[in-house]
């Protein structure tokens, strides 16, 4: 199942870089995230460490709060971020992680001694704080040391509101010429702290309030919440449930992946394979109306099974829609990939290596572009996953033509398993009686899915409330970052919307908690934005 | 990977199938699979409040509604308004409410207040 309660591997926190590398021997080689917890009077860490063939581990240490634990950087290269993030959130150090000097996520002007996810921090502290007179976040100061790169470079703010980008990011672009030397990204313009506020309401609303940390996957959200609830309950859906639940998943898979590659043709100057895309993607959008009710937020998922069902009549007009976009998706794929031009032009854009996508944890199918089968589906089959006849894709090379390649191959995936869903659909009632409106016995679990960018985690803890104590979210954009500030060293800068493009990037759900800096912490930049965004929120 | 030829044909066929944009359909498209938006009928609701409390959006408010009969008492109640603007239109509302006070109604809101 890709949900399990969660089994602890105790350690000392000065024990934890051995205990890590003794994981990582064991097979443990990818650091899905660390989750933080207020325990009173410590700071709980948890290290959830994955096999790429199946299973994971929990690495659990007490800090005292304020404390330092020792960094596992030597261990896992991308955990620098997730340790910023609690330093962040928590107030911890991490001893040996060099970017322990600066701030992550929050705002430079963020009052130090309050740790927003801190349960004694309060709001109200927080907010007289932050606009006391002569609070002031302001831009910090040029990238210092360009001459390290080379003694023509210059630095090019690129974002955060730029025409080139869908969503606000920002990217400080080191450049000679049109050639990148160097890309920091910098993200965070959308943070909308969903993980504290999903500590203050019911496990019924959160559903809700998780799936909007993303309008794409907004289904994969609810869905694995939902599924780290129920392992919490010890519930297990009605297998009609599951199938639905299948089904939604990958109608959304195919939307996402659909839209993202008319996004490619937009960024590669080719409008009219965008408008062509979405007028075949059109298809699905209604076909995710007809099943959920909705075109965007699905709101399907509920505790215990599914708030509506498919049954006979809409099951066959699902079945024959899906045969006709399959038609008209092959005719299009067909035709995009016999361009020239489309080859051209992406071929060997954005290219990165099957090392640099391990190394840097890097998940969904810009891991599979490099021959990597590492598909939650496959690995930890939930839902309907394990009854389903499905292959995983994988490309030979990395870069926007065979992510174009292994995304169209997994559309085309996603079709076949919604023919065999609407197929064998098992029978009986999949709605529940009541809506979940109970209470929660104490325990933790986890759940993760295969969101279509990736490898999803979600960390739920019950206190035995209403609400959780904790929600701990990792997305896969977030994951990805780095291998797109990678990808974008030595390409030029008209390929930055491409090369960022490929990872298809959703930075909204990556900010909800956390900005990822993966350039060498130089120095980070506060914009007006932020101060305007940390003002409204609290 | 398919060849010049293939395209041609596609190229061909393209000029037969007619054009690919159609007009917009004339007044407001709800579909009828859509999930509507929550319309409360205060005669059948008894002002219990499930309905704000599960609300995600938090989108509904107690509004004072009178008084009603409990046994040989008249008590003040307070029944639910929605907020269209807050409202995610998820439905929970109708789901959870034990009088079936509130339906999905299939139509859209248009622009604030003027067809409710
Ligand atoms: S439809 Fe959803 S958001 Fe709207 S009032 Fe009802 S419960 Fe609240
Ligand atoms: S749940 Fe139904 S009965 Fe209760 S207050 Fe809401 S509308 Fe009225």
């Amino acid at each position: 199942m890709g949900a399990g309660k969660i089994e602890r591997i105790e350690a000392e926190p000065r024990e934890l870089p051995a205990a890590l590398s003794r994981l990582r021997g064991e097979g443990y080689s990818h650091l899905i995230t660390i989750t933080g917890l207020d325990e009173g009077d410590s700071i709980g860490l948890i290290y959830h460490l994955a096999r790429p063939g199946g299973g994971v581990a929990h690495l659990h240490a007490s800090v005292a709060k304020g404390g330092e634990a020792p960094s596992a950087i030597g261990v896992f290269r991308g955990a620098y971020i997730y340790e910023m993030e609690v330093h962040d959130m928590f107030g911890l150090r991490f001893s040996g992680n060099p970017h322990m000097g600066r701030r992550l996520l929050l705002p430079d002007c963020y009052p130090e001694d309050e740790p927003p996810l801190l349960k004694d921090t309060d709001p109200g502290r927080v907010r007289e704080k932050l606009f006391a007179p002569g609070t002031v976040c302001l831009q910090g100061p040029p990238v210092s040391g360009l001459s390290r790169y080379s003694p023509e470079s210059i630095a090019v703010p690129f974002g955060p509101y730029h025409p080139a980008f869908k969503e606000p990011e920002h990217f400080t672009l080191i450049v000679e010429g049109e050639r990148i030397l160097d890309a920091i990204p910098r993200i965070g313009f959308v943070h909308r702290g969903v993980e504290k506020a999903a500590e203050q309401r019911s496990y019924l609303r959160d559903i809700f309030l998780l799936e909007r940390i993303c309008g794409i996957c907004s289904m994969h959200h609810g869905l694995t919440f939902t599924l780290a609830v129920e392992k919490l309950l010890g519930l297990e859906a009605p297998e009609r449930a599951e199938y639905i639940r299948t089904l939604v998943a990958e109608l959304e898979r195919i939307h996402s992946h659909t839209l993202w590659l008319g996004l490619v043709g937009y960024w590669m100057g080719f409008e009219t394979m965008f408008m062509w895309v979405l007028t075949v993607r059109e298809t699905i959008m209604d076909l995710i109306e007809l099943v959920s009710g909705n075109r965007v937020h699905k709101s399907i998922v509920t505790i215990g099974g599914v708030r509506r069902d498919v049954e006979g009549e809409k099951l066959r007009r699902v079945g024959e829609k899906i045969r006709g976009f399959e038609k008209e998706f092959s005719r299009l794929i067909g035709d995009i990939l016999s361009l020239d031009e489309f080859i051209e032009r992406t071929s060997g854009i954005g290219s990165y290596t099957a090392e640099d996508a391990r190394a840097l944890s890097t998940v969904g199918p810009v891991r599979r572009a490099v021959g990597d089968p590492y598909d939650i589906r496959k690995v930890e089959p939930y839902c309907a996953y394990g009854d389903l006849d499905f292959k995983v894709v994988t490309g030979d090379r990395g870069d926007v033509y065979s992510l174009v390649q292994v995304r169209a191959g997994e559309v085309l995936e996603s079709i076949h398993m919604v023919e065999q869903i609407v197929d064998h659909m098992p029978p009986g009632n999949p709605v529940p009686k009541r809506p979940f409106m109970g209470v929660v016995k104490p325990g933790e679990a986890y759940a993760r899915t295969e969101a279509p960018r990736g490898e999803l985690f979600h960390y739920v803890r019950s206190a035995g409330k209403h609400s959780p104590d904790r929600v701990k979210v990792r997305t896969p954009t977030l994951a990805n970052i780095m291998l797109a500030a990678h990808a974008l060293r030595g390409q030029t800068v008209s390929d930055v919307p491409l090369v960022i493009t490929m990872i298809d990037p959703c930075f909204s759900c990556m900010d909800r908690v956390l900005v990822a800096d993966a350039g060498s912490g130089r120095r980070r930049i506060l914009t007006e934005a932020d101060f305007h965004r940390m003002r409204r929120r609290w | 990977m398919r060849g010049a030829l293939a395209l041609l044909v596609d190229a061909f066929k393209a000029i037969l199938e007619g054009p690919v944009t159609r007009p917009y359909p004339p007044g407001p498209a709800v579909e009828e699979e859509a999930r509507g938006m929550p319309v409360v009928d205060w005669e059948k609701c008894v002002g219990c409040s499930l309905c704000a409390r599960s609300c995600p959006a938090g989108a509904i408010e107690m509004v004072p509604a009178g008084k009603m009969r409990v046994g040989k008492r008249e008590v003040p109640v307070r029944k639910p308004r929605i907020d269209y603007m807050h409202c995610i239109y998820c439905g929970l509302c109708a789901e959870v409410c034990p009088r079936g006070a509130i339906t999905m109604a299939k139509k859209c809101l248009l622009i604030a207040g003027e067809n409710i």
